[in-house]
């Protein structure tokens, strides 16, 4: 098998299991949907040079968020959603075609700017930690102290709407 | 990358932001009988002490040029908005100060996370980088969230917070992807360096797509149509000062990161989304009027009312070719600021006094109950409707000549007509206020309310009348074009 194929095989499975993940009406399988997503997400990064963020992706995303979701789902017991208002129809069917539309459009200009040019060089050498690590801490260390204000403000946050409230 | 003593200082306003909202969290935690007007007036005097640090660094030699790897920048403009941001915090405490404290809720956190929200804004008006911009962005969005479901036990509020969470989500992963593209195609994320690239190069279809998805993401933010639905089940069932404060707050930041995105980072494009802005800012004035014509519950009505106002706020967006564009969204935001937080405070001195402020019989003979609070809700439904001499007409004197010297004069002969429309809906509520008949004694409001009204009533009357030095001003806070 060629890489290009295994990428196109990868892409695919990840679209059409995001897909399986938004229709389906069991959250459960909802989540399993979602890793088998995000999984074969990861293969494309690997086959993009990327395996850091393959490696990010499997332990963060699929292994330690969505374990969590299921924690949550099987904790309240969510039963099957039941949709109270009937489908519509024409909605539906726009949105579709938006969505078709929009992916076609991007499809076009991404194949477009891809024959003209050479990929941009990269930043960073494939697969290397180190490089990574300094730039977070030294170019962006701002952002990431940000984020951990950001962080912070969202444990403040599922406290404060967690909490039960002693007189109301 | 080497940051001195300078640098820090250039960010102390932040860091001492963050280190507040730290203390108020602290307090609230360490000590439960803390009252809440101690931790409002504590959140008071810090907002008051970080808006002293923005005024010394407005004097400061060492401001103006990228820091911190740039990422960061502190030039006049930032430095306008920060303050602008800070005052708008401060305004929203006041307004908090009996609404908050009535509630079964612990009021520490929700100052805190005021706080946090503002660290985010100041942040995102600083940002020189799109992933600084980003992460400031969320940091905002986040705690702004949350603050929108603060009343978690009204089923309103709970509605309003899913909502704006589940849309904002939506339109962040849309600003991101957009992010993404540009950053695929240039490699780099610095807004000079893209906007220096982008010179030499030639533009492919592919950019264009991110650029337009960056800008669909922050016309969320903004509230234009057709962005707009989230806003007016998030405006009626959030906690009445946090409407307030959204209805200003985080738009200023939105605004001004459109402006440094956009001005700053592509100015070659402005042909490819000129258009674009002109067809939605024409699309927000006439939709958001007309919603507002229609509805009675005063809240929804204000809602449209400021989507409207956002469809005015791009015209001065269209102007971004020229310095004059951008000064002139300035100076309709130091008057839209002030104006539109006052209708809302108003409304909160209603729901104080058990009115629900639903619907405009609300506002029945309310000039023989508190001739003060009418005369002052007067002064800024006027200054809405663009009425001189108030603050309101020279903001809209500035965007609609911006949108005339950018060569859409059709857009500006619209804007005209819908703030004629928009009077109707206007003087319902000036209407029920002076000639409906009253009952009941008379309202008094508290030292707080009335201190942060009087505040938004006085900058909308002297600006209007002597607008002059306020417009010079902010003529040096126009970023320099590039």
């Amino acid at each position: 098998m060629t890489p290009r194929l295994v990428f196109d095989v990868a892409a695919g499975l990840a679209i059409l299991f995001a897909c399986v993940m938004v229709v389906h009406r069991h959250p459960v399988k909802s989540v399993l949907a979602l890793v088998v997503s995000f999984f074969a997400l990861a293969v494309t990064y690997v086959l993009l040079a990327a395996p850091l963020i393959a490696a990010v992706q499997v332990i963060v995303y699929a292994g330690a968020i969505l374990v969590l979701f299921l924690f949550v789902l099987m904790l309240l017991n969510v039963p099957e959603e039941v949709r109270q208002t009937p489908d519509r129809p024409i909605h539906q069917a726009l949105s579709a075609g938006a969505i078709v539309a929009f992916a076609a459009a991007l499809l076009a200009s991404l194949r477009a700017y891809g024959a003209t040019r050479a990929a941009p060089s990269a930043e960073l050498p494939p697969g290397d930690l180190a490089p990574v690590a300094r730039l977070l801490f030294s170019d962006h260390f701002l952002s990431f102290e940000a984020l951990s204000i950001l962080l912070l403000a969202a444990l403040v946050g599922s406290f404060v709407l967690a909490r039960r409230e002693e007189s109301p | 990358m080497k940051v001195s003593a300078s640098d820090w200082l250039l960010l102390s306003p932040e860091l001492f932001l963050t280190a507040a909202g730290l203390l108020i969290l602290s307090i609230s935690a360490f000590f439960d009988k803390a009252k809440e007007e101690f931790l409002a007036f504590l959140t008071l005097l810090f907002v008051g002490v970080a808006i002293g640090l923005v005024a010394f660094l407005s004097g400061y030699g060492g401001r103006g040029a990228p820091i911190f790897a740039g990422m960061f920048i502190v030039d006049n403009f930032a430095i306008f908005f920060k303050l602008l941001m800070l005052v708008s915090i401060a305004l929203t405490v006041l307004a908090s100060i009996q609404f908050v404290g009535r509630a079964p809720y612990p009021a520490g956190d929700y100052y805190a996370l005021l706080l946090f929200t503002g660290v985010g804004m100041l942040f995102m008006v600083s940002g020189n980088n799109l992933v600084s911009i980003y992460v400031a962005l969320e940091l905002m969005a986040l705690s702004s969230y949350i603050l929108a479901g603060y009343f978690k036990l009204e089923i309103k509020s709970t509605e309003a917070a899913l909502k704006y969470f589940v849309l904002g989500a939506f339109s962040s992963g849309v600003l991101l992807y957009g992010l993404s593209l540009v950053y695929g195609i240039a490699g780099r994320m610095g807004l000079p360096d893209l906007a220096k690239l982008f010179e030499s190069q030639a533009k492919s279809n592919l950019l264009l797509v991110g650029i337009l998805l960056i800008l669909a993401g922050l016309l969320f933010k903004i509230a234009a149509v057709p962005f707009h639905v989230w806003t007016p089940d998030v405006y009626e069932g959030s906690p009445t000062p946090v409407t307030a404060f959204f209805s200003v707050g985080p738009k200023l930041a939105a605004y001004a990161i459109l402006a440094r995105i956009f001005y700053v980072g592509f100015p070659k494009f402005h042909a490819d989304w000129g258009l674009i802005i002109a067809l939605v800012s024409a699309a927000t004035m006439v939709f958001g009027n007309v919603a507002a014509l229609l509805q009675t519950n005063v809240k929804r009505m204000l809602a449209y009312s400021s989507i409207a106002h956002a469809g005015y706020a791009l015209m001065g967006v269209l102007g971004f070719r020229t310095e004059f564009g951008l000064w002139g969204i300035l100076v309709y935001l130091l008057a839209y600021t002030f104006m539109n937080f006052g209708v809302f405070a108003l409304v909160v001195f209603l729901e104080t006094k058990g009115y629900a402020a639903e619907s405009v019989a609300d506002f029945n003979g309310l000039a023989r109950r508190n001739m003060t609070a009418a005369v002052v809700m007067l002064v800024f439904l006027l200054s809405l409707a663009g009425i001189p001499p108030t603050a309101g007409f020279i903001g809209k004197y500035y965007l609609f000549t911006s949108a005339m010297k950018a060569g859409y004069a059709w857009l500006a002969v619209l804007a005209v007509l819908m703030s004629a429309l928009s009077l109707f809906y206007y003087f319902r509520i000036a209407a029920a206020m002076f000639f409906s008949e009253a009952e009941g004694a008379p309202l008094k409001s508290s030292y707080a309310l009335t201190a942060a009204v009087l505040i938004c009533a006085a900058a909308t009357v002297i600006v209007g009348v002597a607008p002059q030095p306020f417009v010079e001003m902010l003529r040096a806070c126009v970023i320099k074009a590039p």
